[in-house]
């Protein structure tokens, strides 16, 4: 070649997670066709998932919305913020399109669109653009309103706490017995008993352990819940 | 007194159909006179015209969803549904 080579871009590696086998090789086949496109690793299993991403650090995991836990694209998109998630949903999933998306997905493409239509929005979503069908705009926009207000309900039940109660229901929410956050704070247990039916009266709870639930929920919206270590 | 249009609850009016075409969402009024053509962003917030949502729930939501800038946003969903108030596809709007 005469002069300066061009810069070559390497193709974007995709990681394909899918339980459906035929589906996942037939992905695969065409991805491979395209030019700008290459499958970085496929998965089939929630359990082989993360390690594939740990491993190949695709650039975009295109995930089954069928696939739970560790490796639904939520939980993806938070670990592994430098890979681009986008969600294949099947048949009447729409619904895991909204945490997806607020969880930092990409957005997801439905397996009713054409395979032209697939690359389009995996092109779309390697160039920084969120990727929602259409048809879904109006259903999408409900769901994130209900999720809306409901995060705004549990904001009021949480700001009628005290700081000290804020501070027991982390604790409890971390697994801390009565005798630990009694240590913890240098009051006694009776205290901390105190604080747990105040606790309970509060947010309208019946149980203890119904009462740690809610608190594991409410982490990230209480002081220091969203601290790894709960020393 | 005008109230504050983050704070309506728009509600669809009783009687207008609504079809499909060429991709688009037509509103048609009982006596056919109105029509309106929504696209399909615009058919996301005319489907969550229900009475119990505000315009800022919308607005909010539609923050969340779509990368635009916030003002932008509020000012179009604020002037959609102005406008489907104004032809009589919505009421509770103003």
């Amino acid at each position: 070649m005469n002069g300066a080579e061009r810069p070559v871009t390497p193709p974007a590696r995709i990681l394909i997670a899918d339980e459906e086998v035929a589906l996942r090789q037939s992905l695969a086949h065409v991805i491979d066709d395209e030019p700008d496109l290459t499958v970085a690793a496929q998965a089939g299993d929630q359990d082989s998932v993360a390690g594939h991403v740990a491993r190949t650090a695709p650039a975009l995991a295109l995930v089954s919305s069928r696939l739970p836990g560790p490796a639904g694209a939520p939980q993806l998109a938070r670990r592994w913020p430098d890979t681009l998630t986008l969600l294949l949903l099947k048949d009447d999933d729409a619904w895991a399109l909204a945490p997806a998306l607020e969880s930092g997905a990409a957005g997801g493409v439905e397996l009713t669109t054409s395979l032209d239509g697939l690359l389009a929005n995996i092109r779309a979503a390697l160039r920084g653009e969120t990727c929602v069908p259409r048809r879904l705009l109006g259903e999408l926009l409900r769901e994130i309103i209900q999720r809306n207000r409901y995060e705004s309900a549990e904001q009021e039940r949480l700001a009628r706490l005290s700081p000290r109660e804020q501070e027991v229901l982390v604790a409890l929410a971390r697994g801390s017995s009565v005798t630990d956050i009694a240590e913890q704070f240098f009051v006694s247990k009776q205290t901390v008993r105190s604080h747990v039916q105040n606790l309970m009266r509060k947010l309208d709870v019946h149980s203890r352990l119904e009462l740690v639930q809610l608190g594991q929920a409410s982490l990230s919206s209480l002081p220091g819940g969203d601290l790894e270590d709960a020393s | 007194m005008t109230r504050e249009p983050l704070e309506l609850r728009p509600v669809r009016r009783t009687g207008i159909t609504v079809a499909e075409r060429d991709g688009a969402l037509v509103l048609t009024d009982d006596t056919g006179a109105v029509q309106y053509l929504l696209n399909e962003t615009a058919r996301a917030i005319w489907d969550n015209c229900d009475g119990r949502t505000s315009v800022r729930e919308i607005v909010e939501a539609a923050q969340r969803l779509f990368a635009a800038p916030a003002d932008l946003l509020q000012s179009d969903v604020v002037h959609l549904v102005a406008e489907l108030e104004a032809r009589g596809l919505i009421e509770g709007a103003s």
